[in-house]
């Protein structure tokens, strides 16, 4: 019973955390249609900002708070409306997706940038830690605050939404927009004001949450996501369903952790109940219908004819051939990297570029991959296991999201990429040990030396970007464009759209593993943070700011990834500066944010000068257009 | 292609609003069905509805004894229905040929043969833009896009939503023309046009809708003395 009752008061103090940060994504969201992906790094660097105002300059904790939760959340949530967000409202549904998850690179990367990750911090919980005996068990004065600031900011929410002019606003821009706009208020200014309350709502989170965990910038930010689920199960809509649903889902997860039966195995997925609660819960309820959309036209590239292509590739495979023994051993490290990024990359161009998904769980399928190559053991047999793996998982994951599209696909593939990681990934790997993946054997060539290796990995992408042109050349290439422009015309055409897109989906999972296997090979062991979520994220990001329609924007964006960004970092490092981790997050999120205003990639926008100058044949089609 | 496409009963209702009202109608092969009515008449909906993108609240649709209500959208096509839209659905970013190329090879996929792209195109009179990316067209001519496209699947019925709408005098009557020849291959054509002429001319029967019900049906000359149609399209152009 004692330990029931102390389960109990856990899940109650996380679930009204959790209630608070859910509120305020629903707050913001339904006051200016955008899902805030950075919601969870904003309660991150709100602790962390409030950690430095207490613990590390002795600013009295209610100056702090008043400073985290009553000046500093609200303005920044303020200017990230009128900076980032404000210039998107009449763009693609996907600009705000890109820019939030930017910003939440960029928060990720300033979170670096000024906190060493290699230290430890901890917050004090709120009056010192005192409790109270309440016989049974002990309660925190910490937990008790958590608690009564949920009501109260409950009831304040409820009043604020009824009684207060700015919240009548709110309310009726939610309901018509434009109606509203008629009537006098001014949906710019109180999509403005939910953001600075949905951005104080997460700065309350974090300062309430950081003390009862580790201050860690992955920890924290990943703890707030799992609020996600209480979101879309209030459907973004109803703050009372959010709130139930945030106290359900966390009082499920403590249970689970002591209950659930099945012993050991079972309660490995305890971690991941969240983000399983969310995969779930966004599949339940956001099957989209096919509807009609006017006429779109997807970003597809001309391409270049088969054998300019095969040129390019012999061309491509002999300079890598002719460089390899040119490179410092390290630069090879860095180049073989590159390149099994690139082909991940490339699965990427294939699910995102031509098949106008989004995916944020890519380095999932390669992680498998290269876990099951790694049990199953040397050899090709081993590679063939993992990129089935890699193939069955992909359409493990298709299957159910087949209908979803754009934020409703984003966030069942993140959660996928977080449960994973979660309840498989970190155990499979080891937290901190690598996993050693031996590299496979050929007869010609050997590749056991790290220069070999690079021959072999540029074959391997020199034939997968082939393959993908060909695909692209194909009829399977022009449904997939045809899809990405209207799925209405192809149903009633006789295309199946499920199939297609399960075909997408796992063709991309497949080459995903084979990245898997390459990148493994590149580093001889792997550790569960190179497939985790945010490198998956960056990854896409980076794809996107490269171009996603085009074999050389994966290429450019592998370079990116694998060589020049933790080139970047290293010479910082050497240079005396701590903060280094920052680098990739900060330069991907910040480049990003140009995507979010022009969905055409730097290469894209290279080979549309060079078409313009007649220089190159080679070109992108205009950016995309939807009718209204 | 010489069944018989039904609609019967069928109602449709989004939250609260009924914007299909017990309508039933048929479209027999071989001729070419009008439908028509005022501005938010209901027309739009019930083509979604017998294409499978709109789901019915009640009623059936049925295509000679197959019941098509309960089946997918790509399922009803392979079955035989073809349709344009009212609102655009070319695809933007391949050629006019490409638009049609798709619905060919998938339907050779299906059925070992199919027409030839360029000649569809020709057939509608759109082969001079073939090598054109279909968001760039104007919009006649990617209405005809969008009906070569619909031809490439061979339908026994060929739904067509305001082709008409965005053509010079001269390529209305070309699309006249193009509508009794279908017909006489035996196509079941269902037509919504606002261009009357065309309807008059074309049309066997017709079927009128308002408000989501049905008013009026009978031959051209019947439709054009009925005193309900008048009514409702007068109250429609006053109220517009």
């Amino acid at each position: 019973m004692t330990t029931f009752l102390a389960l109990t008061v856990l899940g109650l103090v996380f679930g009204c955390v959790y209630a608070l940060t859910a509120t305020g994504i629903v707050v913001t969201y339904t006051t200016s249609g955008v899902f805030n992906f950075a919601h969870g790094a904003t309660g991150m660097l709100a602790a962390f900002t409030y950690w430095q105002l207490t613990v590390g300059w002795g600013v009295p904790a209610v100056l702090a708070l008043v400073l985290v939760l009553g000046v500093l959340g609200p303005l920044f949530g303020a200017v990230v409306e009128f900076v980032l967000i404000r210039p998107l409202y009449r763009r693609s549904a996907e600009a705000p997706l890109v820019a939030t998850l930017g910003l939440l690179l960029i928060l990720i990367g300033v979170s670096f940038a000024f906190w060493d990750p290699g230290s430890t911090r901890r917050l004090p919980l709120l009056f010192n830690g005192k409790q109270l005996d309440l016989g049974v068990i002990n309660v925190s004065y910490h937990q008790i605050a958590v608690v009564v600031v949920t009501l109260v900011v409950g009831v304040a929410l409820r009043l604020f939404f009824t009684r207060t002019q700015l919240g009548i606003a709110m309310r009726a821009v939610v309901d018509d927009r434009e109606l509203a706009a008629v009537y006098g208020a001014r949906p710019e200014r109180v999509a403005q004001a939910s953001w600075a309350l949905g951005s104080s709502l997460a700065a309350l989170s974090g300062v309430l949450l950081a003390p009862l965990v580790d201050l860690q910038v992955y920890n924290m930010t990943l703890l707030i996501i799992n609020a996600f689920a209480a979101a879309l199960a209030g459907r973004l809509k109803s703050i009372p369903k959010t709130v139930v649903a945030a106290l359900v889902i966390q009082l499920g997860v403590v249970y689970a952790g002591q209950y659930l039966p099945g012993g050991d195995k079972l309660q490995r997925i305890q971690p991941s109940l969240p983000m399983i609660a969310l995969f779930v819960i966004v599949v339940l309820t956001r099957q989209d219908r096919i509807v009609t959309s006017g006429v779109r036209s997807s970003r597809a590239p001309r391409l270049p004819g088969a054998r300019e292509a095969a040129g390019w590739a012999v061309a491509f495979v002999v300079a890598m051939a002719v460089a390899a023994p040119l490179l410092s051993s390290g630069t090879v490290g860095h180049v073989n990297e590159a390149l099994a990024s690139a082909v991940i990359l490339l699965s990427l161009v294939l699910v995102v570029g031509y098949g106008g998904q989004v995916s944020l769980c890519q380095l999932t399928f390669a992680g498998l991959s290269a876990w099951t190559m790694g049990e199953v053991g040397h050899g090709w047999l081993g590679v063939l296991a993992g990129v089935a793996v890699a193939t069955v998982a992909g359409l493990v994951v298709a299957l159910p999201t087949v209908k979803l599209r754009g934020l409703y696909l984003a966030l069942a593939t993140l959660a996928f990429a977080q449960a994973m990681d979660g309840s498989f990934f970190n155990r499979a790997f080891g937290t901190n040990d690598s996993l050693a993946i031996p590299r496979v054997s050929l007869p010609v060539l050997d590749v056991t030396s790290d220069r070999g290796f690079l021959v072999l990995s540029s074959v391997v992408f020199a034939v997968a970007a082939l393959g993908l042109l060909a695909t692209r050349r194909s009829k399977f290439g022009r449904r997939l464009a045809a899809l990405n422009d209207s799925t209405a015309a192809c149903s009633t055409l006789g295309i199946d759209v499920t199939r297609h897109k399960l075909g997408v989906f796992g063709a991309s999972a497949a080459l995903a593993g084979v990245g898997g296997v390459l990148y493994a090979g590149s580093h001889v062991a792997v550790g569960s943070l190179d497939f985790n979520l945010f490198n998956s994220m960056i990854l896409l990001l980076l794809l996107l700011i490269g171009e996603r329609t085009m074999v050389s924007g994966a290429l450019f964006s592998a370079l990116l990834f694998s060589v020049l960004l933790p080139a970047l970092a290293d010479a910082l490092k050497n240079a005396g500066f701590a903060g280094s981790a920052a680098v990739t997050f900060l330069v991907t999120g910040v480049l990003v944010l140009r995507v979010a205003r022009d969905p055409r990639g730097v290469v894209g926008q290279l080979a549309d000068g060079a078409r313009r100058l007649g220089l190159h044949r080679v070109v992108p089609t205009p950016v995309v257009q939807e009718a209204r | 292609m010489t069944q018989q496409l039904a609609v019967e009963g069928v109602t449709v209702t989004f939250g609260g609003i009924t914007a299909v009202n017990d309508v039933s109608f048929t479209v027999p092969p071989a001729q070419v069905t009008g439908l028509i009515g005022p501005n938010g008449a209901g027309k739009t909906t019930t083509f979604n509805v017998i294409t499978g993108l709109q789901t019915t609240t009640s009623g059936t649709v049925r295509l000679g004894d197959t019941d098509l209500t309960a089946l997918a959208p790509f399922r009803r096509a392979r079955l035989g229905l073809a349709r344009t839209f009212q609102r655009l659905e070319v695809f933007g970013s391949l050629t006019a040929r490409d638009n049609v190329r798709v619905a060919t090879e998938h339907h050779r996929d299906l059925h070992g043969s199919a027409p030839d792209p360029d000649a569809l195109l020709e057939r509608v009179g759109a082969l001079h833009v073939a090598d054109e990316q279909a968001d760039a067209l104007p919009t006649g001519l990617a209405r005809l896009v969008e009906l070569a496209r619909a031809l490439a699947t061979e339908p026994a019925v060929l739904l067509l939503d305001e082709p008409g709408s965005g053509l010079g005098v001269a390529e209305s009557e070309q699309l006249g023309d193009l509508l009794l020849d279908l017909a006489a291959e035996g196509t079941a054509v269902l037509l919504v046009e606002h261009d009357v002429e065309l309807v008059m001319r074309v049309c066997t029967g017709i079927t009128v809708l308002d408000f989501g019900t049905v008013i009026a049906r009978g031959t051209p000359a019947e439709i054009q003395k009925d005193a309900r149609v008048q009514a409702a399209y007068l109250g429609a152009e006053v109220s517009a």
